[in-house]
């Protein structure tokens, strides 16, 4: 080693350059300490003993200066007694061999420590690095930090990571068991399933578009669309497509649409066609499904084969019952009217029976073909209804007087109560109305052995103008069983085969009524207990008539007010109907129900002021009826009115006591008139002299008057019969013009009562053709018309009729016009 | 420019401003960075950006952020112990302000790619001095004013800066005359 000159410094060198020196003697006494130090360790000061305020820690050697100076080869650590600081460095022999000197610097391992050992940088040499040190070991720190931030950072966000793959993974399964699904539908989908994407270009489809449309698997991708269409589609499809992504306006999407398709052979195949929009996705996509409904348009083309040929068959059955009717009928009314002819002649008591038999038969036949040619009609729809304006209480009265002799021939109690709802005007059909009361009226009629038939009818109202009405037609008969109720309305069938054995009829009556109800807005419905009876009860909508034509009421019965009144009858129908109708008349009332109860009622003195008995009530005979009588008290017995059965005759015999009989069923104006002459009160009008009793046997001058009733309508040819009859006529029947015109050829008539609207040949035609071929005033042509309008009158006058009567019919007008009619001379 | 600028622009918006700001900074400015690494280099067009991200989103002038940054840096920054040297580098406002050439030699041997400034002290008085700021940066002129007025919140001396010099006004350097009051505490 090469000996360097040696260097002196200057004292003030030596402490800027070492402000941490530290010099001691032998004795370790300290000789000298830099500035720094002594800012650090106050105590360490010039004199003081090294050993009491310092710890050697490095070196291991005894604090001695002999073997301090020899590990100047050594580091050198000394430490505060109380850990406050330490010291790192170095020791070196001074030039004076009895002292050495110790140079360093304070060992800190943290920035802070420095400001906490009360130094600054200022106390650290430049040269020396331990401040710079500090800071690169700060920046590390620093450094770590950061990267431990990033750790951290790291670590929450591969934690999210990880969630985010298991929701991923989630929906992937979920995905892909969706697709699954998808596919399997798609391939095993009968429809065609088709994507196109916005240029029309096709993305996907099922094999069912492949085979529908005749191509290879594969083939239809990366093509366009409209090469599945016929022109001009095919051309314009592209058009479409770009309209809609330009406007968004609609013409296919969402809406299903029977299009064309084009086979890949040319073929053209009918197809429903429904296109939605596919959301999401990075392009506009659609898809649609097709249908292929080839069979469908085949099976709705051989349905509507089978509708025209079924309709064409229809036609023509309609037809052939049409023609039949009319053949059937012609010779039948031949014979109707030919028997009325016989019937003219001297005919012994047993000729004129079967002569009675043969046209009873025939008329029984003609109401049979009526029936099959009005249902035929229903059920061809070409059944109209009239809008006529008429009082359905006489309508249904004018039903009930037609079953009243069937009723009575089987002692049966017929009854009918309106109530008070019903208006007495409305505008319907009076001539249907009637038909399917007489129809339910006489099935009751026909089907109840013993008891009572009663009819109810109510009103309510519906829409205004508009009221419905029901009807209600009980009976006490033999009742249907449950399990064949339905079958009743069915055409050609009654309840059970053996019964169209026993009773007869073709079983149309309720088919037609029902449908007649239904035609009215209306429903028929039926509640039956085997043995118990029936209810047949049917609605109907009717116009309340904008003009109430209800006569007003009789100023007599006003009288009738406050007057008490006993009603006695076995029937609680007809106690409730009287009890009911007098009450309204503001009569006060009490009822009994047997012959004693009125004895009891009577001797009790609770007084009437009159009685209105059932003649039933009183006896079976003439006799035992006078003798009940006379038991009454005289002064009480003065006012007594009877209740005789339909047809009865006995009245003549009578006791004087008895001031009036009231035919039965009990009906609105009758029970008036009697009640008027219980109490000797002035009676409307007596219907030109009527009998309480209908009438007896015909006079012969009536009957010598020949009529035609010209009448389409069954129900109304039977009403009108059955007036004509209680006038003492009879009459022949014709269903349309052609009729009359085929009886007047075969026979003369005096009087043609003649329907204006019928089918066919109306009365008007009928009439013309009539005076055209026959000039001259016989036969008299009485026009019978629901056209209760002003014009009416003059369009019949004008085509030849001599007069016209209203319908529905009322006696006393026939009655009038039949009394001008004058047999034809020649006969 | 080293991550602990950026780092402690971060600090100084999330202190005053929320997380969620500093997220939309950092969008606006394009800086897809999680955590600035402190002794790593990012170049000077992210902590730009950062700047005029902060002025858009927080609708303030970029000038006034920088004085605040200033300030952070010095308080705040010192404070959380990356300036533990910094509080060693002076007992008082003027011997701190003193010792700042020094102060940036030793940074630019630990830092070896930092360009840090110079700054040069003159006409040194009890209660003044003249600071020269030297930089090859530019447009940093209001962090430098928030720095001092940090340091004299630092040592508790009210402190007055003058610009005298302005580079951005074409001056060669900026040069700031700063005064205080005598030291509140030593």
């Amino acid at each position: 080693m090469t000996a360097l000159p040696p260097l002196t410094l200057p004292p003030g060198s030596f402490a800027t350059a070492f402000p941490f020196h530290l010099a001691f003697d032998r004795a370790l006494v300290i000789t000298q300490v830099g500035a720094s130090l002594r800012r650090l360790g106050p105590e360490l000061r010039t004199g003081a003993r090294l050993a009491e305020i310092l710890t050697l820690e490095q070196p291991r050697i005894p604090l001695e200066f002999s073997t301090i100076a020899a590990s100047q080869h050594l580091l050198f650590v000394l430490a505060s007694h109380d850990s406050r600081f330490r010291l790192r460095g170095q020791v070196a022999p001074l030039t004076d061999p009895d002292q050495m000197v110790f140079l360093g610097s304070p060992w800190v391992t943290e920035p802070a420590a420095i400001r906490q050992l009360g130094l600054t940088l200022d106390d650290f040499a430049l040269h020396d690095p331990v401040v710079d040190l500090l800071q690169i070991l700060q920046s590390q720190r620093a450094t770590l930090a950061d990267l431990q931030k990033l750790t951290d950072r790291l670590s929450r966000q591969k934690e999210a990571l990880r969630e985010a793959n298991d929701r991923l993974a989630r929906q992937f399964a979920e995905l892909e068991r969706i697709q699954g699904l998808s596919r399997s539908i798609l391939e095993t989908a009968v429809d065609g399933i088709i994507t196109i994407n916005e240029t029309g270009v096709i993305e996907a489809v099922n094999p069912a578009v492949e085979r529908l449309f005749g191509y290879e698997s594969g083939e239809l991708l990366g093509r366009n669309v409209s090469m599945l269409m016929p022109s001009p589609v095919r051309e314009a499809h592209d058009g479409y497509l770009m309209r809609y992504l330009r406007t968004g306006q609609r013409r296919v999407l969402g809406i299903g649409r029977e299009v064309t398709g084009v086979r890949k052979d040319g073929i053209l195949i009918p197809l429903y066609l429904a296109v939605g929009e596919v959301t999401g996705g990075d392009r506009p996509r659609f898809t649609g499904i097709l249908h292929d409904i080839s069979e469908r348009q085949n099976a709705a083309r051989a349905l509507r084969a089978a509708k025209e040929s079924a309709e064409t068959a229809n036609r023509a059955k309609s037809e052939f019952l049409a023609n039949m009717s009319h053949e059937i009928r012609t010779p039948l009314n031949a014979v109707i009217g030919m028997t009325g002819l016989l019937l003219d002649t001297e005919l012994n008591p047993e000729q004129h029976d079967c002569v009675e038999t043969i046209r009873t038969s025939g008329n029984t036949l003609l109401e049979l073909i009526n029936d099959i040619l009005d249902f035929s009609k229903i059920e061809s729809g070409r059944l109209e209804l009239e809008q006529t304006a008429f009082d359905p209480r006489a309508c249904l009265e004018d039903a009930l007087d037609l079953v009243t002799p069937a009723a009575t021939a089987k002692n049966l109690e017929l009854a009918c109560w309106i109530d008070e709802s019903v208006p007495a005007q409305i505008i319907a059909d009076p001539s249907r109305l009637r038909q399917i009361l007489v129809n339910l009226l006489a099935n009751a009629v026909k089907f109840t052995p013993a008891g009572e038939v009663w009819v109810e009818a109510v009103a309510k109202p519906a829409v205004s103008p508009q009221i419905e009405l029901r009807f209600a037609v009980h009976d006490t008969g033999i009742g249907i069983a449950a399990d064949r109720l339905q079958r009743l309305f069915q055409p050609f069938s009654q309840a059970d085969s053996s019964i169209s054995r026993q009773y007869g009829g073709t079983g149309l009556g309720l088919a037609i009524s029902r449908r007649l109800a239904e035609l009215m807005d209306g429903v028929l419905e039926v509640e039956s207990k085997p043995d118990q009876g029936s209810t047949f009860a049917f609605t109907v909508q009717a116009l309340l008539a904008p003009v109430d034509l209800t006569l007003p009421e009789e100023p007599a019965l006003a009288a009738l007010a406050e007057r008490r009144l006993l009603v006695a009858d076995s029937h609680a129908i007809n106690r409730r109907i009287l009890e009911r109708h007098a009450r309204a008349r503001g009569m006060s009332v009490q009822t009994a129900a047997s012959a004693a109860e009125v004895m009891a009622l009577w001797q009790t003195g609770n007084p009437f002021d009159a009685a209105l008995l059932e003649l039933s009530l009183l006896g079976r005979d003439a006799q035992s009826r006078s003798n009940w009588l006379d038991q009454l008290p005289v002064e009480r017995a003065s006012r007594i009115g009877l209740m005789a059965p339909f047809g009865f005759r006995g009245h003549k015999r009578f006791p004087a006591c008895v001031q009036t009989v009231l035919a039965k069923p009990l009906k609105a104006a009758p029970m008036d008139r009697a009640l008027l002459r219980l109490f000797d009160l002035t009676p409307p009008t007596p219907a030109a002299g009527e009998p309480v009793i209908p009438a007896g046997p015909p006079s012969r001058r009536r009957e010598m008057l020949r009529i035609l009733l010209a009448e389409d309508n069954v129900v109304n040819q039977r009403v009108a019969l059955k007036l004509l009859e209680r006038l003492g006529y009879r009459a022949d029947v014709a269903s349309n013009g052609f009729e009359v015109l085929e009886a007047l050829a075969r026979q003369p008539y005096d009087l043609i009562l003649m329907d204006v609207q019928m089918p066919e040949l109306d009365g008007l035609e009928a009439t013309r053709r009539i005076r055209a071929h026959w000039p001259g005033p016989t036969p008299t042509i009485i026009a019978m018309t629901a056209n209760a309008m002003q014009g009416d009158r003059e369009l019949c006058l004008a085509a030849g009729m001599d007069g016209y009567i209203a319908k529905p019919i009322n006696r006393e007008e026939l009655r009038a016009a039949l009394a001008g009619v004058r047999p034809t001379p020649e006969r | 420019m080293y991550g602990m600028v950026n780092k402690a622009l971060e600090g100084m918006v999330v202190d005053q401003f929320g997380e969620e700001a500093w997220e939309r900074i950092k969008a606006e400015a394009g800086a897809d960075i999680d955590v600035f690494i402190s002794n790593q280099g990012y170049p000077d067009a992210i902590t730009y950006n950062l700047v005029a991200a902060a002025s858009t989103v927080l609708n303030r002038p970029a000038t006034e952020l920088l004085e605040a940054f200033g300030v952070h840096w010095v308080v705040k920054t010192a404070r959380e112990g990356y300036g533990e040297l910094m509080e060693a580098n002076g007992r008082t406002l003027r011997e701190f302000l003193l010792n700042l050439p020094n102060f940036h030699a030793r940074v630019s041997l630990i830092f070896p790619h930092l360009q840090p400034p110079r700054f040069v002290c003159t006409d040194v008085t009890d209660q003044s001095l003249r600071l020269h700021y030297y930089s090859h940066r530019a447009g940093l002129t209001p962090l430098v004013q928030g720095l001092l007025r940090g340091l004299g919140q630092m040592f508790s001396t009210p402190i007055h800066i003058e610009q005298e010099a302005e580079r951005a006004a074409g001056a060669e350097h900026d040069i700031f005359r700063v005064s205080w009051e005598r030291a509140a505490a030593a």
